[in-house]
C-alpha cells in the first residue's frame, strides 16, 4: 500500500481520530476511578469488613489503565502519521496488555456488584456494630470502622438500619447483648434528633412513635453509591473496550499493509 | 343496667361435671334488690335435674325439682348468653394494645393500653401469664386524662426541659418468640374491682444473624461484560497471530 494515497490518508485519518478517542476516554477513566477511590461517602469500612472491597481494586486498575491508554494513544498516532512498523508493533502488543487489564477490571466491577444485597450488609450491621468483644485486632479495626460508619449513616441521612428500626428487634446482634431492650429497641441514632444533635423525644423515639424515630432504612443510601461505583468502572471501561477493540483491529490491519 | 359478674363452683365442675354445676352458679346483681343472686342452689345431689329420676320422687320432692329445672334452664340461659359474648361481656372495660407506634410488640416488650379515663388516678394491676402458667403481677397508677390523650406528648417543656408524659403501659423483661396474655384489674374508690378482658400478645422472635444467607443478585450485566470482552480478546489475540503470521508469509 503506498502511503501518498488518498485512502491510505482517509484509513490513517481514522486510525489517528481513534486514538484520539481512546485518549480522551482513557483521561476520563482515571479521573472516574481517582474519584471512586477517594469514596467521597466513606463507606469503604463497610465493603472492606466484609471482604468484598473489589469494586476498589477495580477502580485502582482502572486508574492506571486509564493513564496507559492516554500514553498509548500518542504512541498510536505518531505510529500511523510516520507509519512506522516498530512502533505500531509496540502500540499493538502494549494495547493488548492494557486491553487485558481493563477487561479484568469491567469484569471485577460488574461480579462484585451483584454481591451488594440487603442481606450482605444486614449480616456485618449485626455482626460488628458495637461488637463489645472482637476476636483480634484486624476484627476490632473492622467492628470500629463498621460502627463509626454507620453511625455517621444514621445521623446524616436520618436512617436506621438496613431495612429499618426493626432490624434491631428481628435478629440477634452484638448491639443487643449489651444494651437492653427497653432502653434501646434500637440505637440512638435513629431517634429524630434537634439542631444540637439531641433526641427530640428519646421516649417516644424508644417506643417507636412515629415522628420520633427514622423509620426508613439506609440500604439505598450505600447501595446507590455504591451500585453507581461499580457500573461506572464496568460499563464505562465496557464502552472503551469496544471502541478500542475495533482501532486495534483496524491498526492491525494497517501494520500488515505498510510496506517495509 | 345490672353487670352480673357470673362465678363458676369450680370445685362442683371438677367434680361432676358441666350440669351439675350449672345448678351450682350463683348469679350476683349489683342491684340490692336481688339478694345473692336469688338463687343459691344448695345440694348439687338433691337439685340436679339429670340426676334424679322425677317418677321416683314424692310431691314434694317433685315440686322442688321442678322448680329446680326452671332455675337450672334460667341458670343455662344466663351462662350461653355469658359464654357466647365471652370476655368481652364479662370484663368491666376493654382494653388493646396501642396503634400509631412501629409495633406494640418488640422482643422483650409488649407496649399496652392503660386503663380508660374512668379509671384516671385509680390504682391498678395488670396481670401477666406467662406461657408456662406464672404469673406476674405489676402495679401502676392510670395516668390522667386530659382532653385527648396521645401516647407520647409534651406536658411542660420550659427552661430547656421537657417534660413527657406516657399513656401506655410497657410490659418489660419478656422472652422472644413467647405469647403472653394479659388484663387489667382497676381498684375503684368503691373498693371495687373492675377487670378488663384478657388479650393474647406474643413477642417478636428474635433470628440469630448467623443464618442470615449471604445470597448475591446475580446480574445479566456481569454475564453479558464477560462474554463479549472474553470474545473480544480471543479475537484480538487471534487477530495479532494472524497478522504476524501473514507478514512472515510475505
Amino acid at each position: 500500500m503506498a502511503k501518498g494515497d488518498n485512502g491510505v490518508r482517509c484509513f490513517q485519518g481514522l486510525l489517528v481520530l481513534g486514538n484520539v478517542i481512546i485518549g480522551l476516554c482513557g483521561i476520563a477513566l482515571t479521573a472516574e476511578c481517582i474519584f471512586f477511590v477517594s469514596d467521597q461517602q466513606t463507606l469503604y469500612p463497610l465493603l472492606e469488613a466484609t471482604n468484598n472491597d473489589d469494586i476498589y481494586g477495580a477502580a485502582w486498575i482502572g486508574i492506571f489503565v486509564g493513564f496507559a491508554l492516554f500514553n498509548l494513544a500518542v504512541l498510536g498516532i505518531v505510529g500511523v502519521i510516520k507509519s512506522n512498523r516498530a512502533m505500531l508493533l509496540a502500540y499493538i502488543i502494549l494495547m493488548l496488555i492494557t486491553y487485558a487489564f481493563e477487561t479484568a477490571s469491567c469484569i471485577t466491577a460488574a461480579t462484585h456488584r451483584d454481591f451488594f444485597t440487603r442481606n450482605l450488609f444486614l449480616k456485618q450491621m449485626l455482626e460488628k456494630y458495637q461488637n463489645p468483644e472482637p476476636l483480634n485486632n484486624d476484627d476490632k479495626w473492622m467492628s470500629e470502622g463498621v460502627t463509626r460508619t454507620w453511625d455517621r449513616l444514621m445521623l446524616q441521612h436520618e436512617c436506621c438500619g438496613v431495612n429499618g428500626p426493626s432490624d434491631w428487634q428481628n435478629y440477634m446482634s452484638k448491639f443487643r447483648n449489651i444494651n437492653s431492650d427497653s432502653e434501646f429497641p434500637w440505637p440512638r441514632q435513629c431517634c429524630v434528633m434537634n439542631v444540637q444533635g439531641i433526641p427530640v423525644n428519646l421516649d417516644g423515639c424508644k417506643l417507636g412513635v412515629s415522628g420520633y424515630y427514622n423509620d426508613k432504612g439506609c440500604y439505598e443510601l450505600i447501595a446507590g453509591p455504591m451500585d453507581r461505583h461499580a457500573w461506572g468502572v464496568a460499563w464505562f471501561g465496557f464502552a472503551i473496550l469496544c471502541w478500542t477493540f475495533w482501532v486495534l483491529l483496524c491498526t492491525m490491519f494497517y501494520w500488515s499493509r505498510i510496506e517495509y | 343496667m345490672q353487670n352480673f359478674h357470673c362465678i363458676w363452683d369450680r370445685k362442683h365442675w371438677d367434680q361432676r361435671g358441666p350440669f351439675p354445676a350449672l345448678a351450682q352458679i350463683l348469679l350476683l346483681g349489683q342491684s340490692a334488690g336481688k339478694q345473692a343472686g336469688a338463687t343459691h342452689l344448695g345440694s348439687a345431689s338433691s337439685d340436679d335435674p339429670r340426676r334424679s329420676d322425677p317418677g321416683q320422687h314424692p310431691a314434694c320432692c317433685r315440686h322442688r325439682c321442678a322448680l329446680s329445672s326452671a332455675l337450672a334452664m334460667q341458670a343455662l340461659a344466663v351462662l350461653t348468653f355469658c359464654a357466647f359474648f365471652g370476655g368481652t361481656k364479662m370484663a368491666d372495660f376493654n382494653i388493646s394494645s396501642v396503634s400509631g407506634v412501629l409495633s406494640p410488640a418488640l422482643a422483650e416488650s409488649l407496649l399496652m393500653a392503660v386503663p380508660p379515663c374512668q379509671f384516671t388516678g385509680a390504682n391498678a394491676s395488670i396481670h401477666i401469664i406467662h406461657p408456662n402458667g406464672t404469673t406476674d403481677v405489676r402495679h401502676f397508677t392510670v395516668p390522667l386524662c386530659r382532653g385527648r390523650r396521645e401516647l407520647v406528648s409534651v406536658v411542660d417543656s420550659t427552661g430547656g426541659f421537657t417534660v413527657t408524659r406516657l399513656d401506655a403501659y410497657q410490659i418489660t423483661r419478656l422472652t422472644p418468640g413467647h405469647t403472653y396474655t394479659i388484663s387489667y384489674s382497676v381498684f375503684n374508690k368503691d373498693r371495687s374491682v373492675s377487670k378488663s378482658n384478657s388479650i393474647a400478645m406474643g413477642t417478636l422472635n428474635r433470628v440469630d444473624y448467623r443464618s442470615i444467607p449471604a445470597d448475591m443478585s446475580r446480574s445479566g450485566g456481569m454475564v453479558v461484560i464477560t462474554v463479549l470482552l472474553s470474545i473480544a480478546m480471543f479475537v484480538l489475540v487471534a487477530g495479532l497471530i494472524a497478522m504476524l503470521a501473514i507478514t512472515r508469509c510475505k
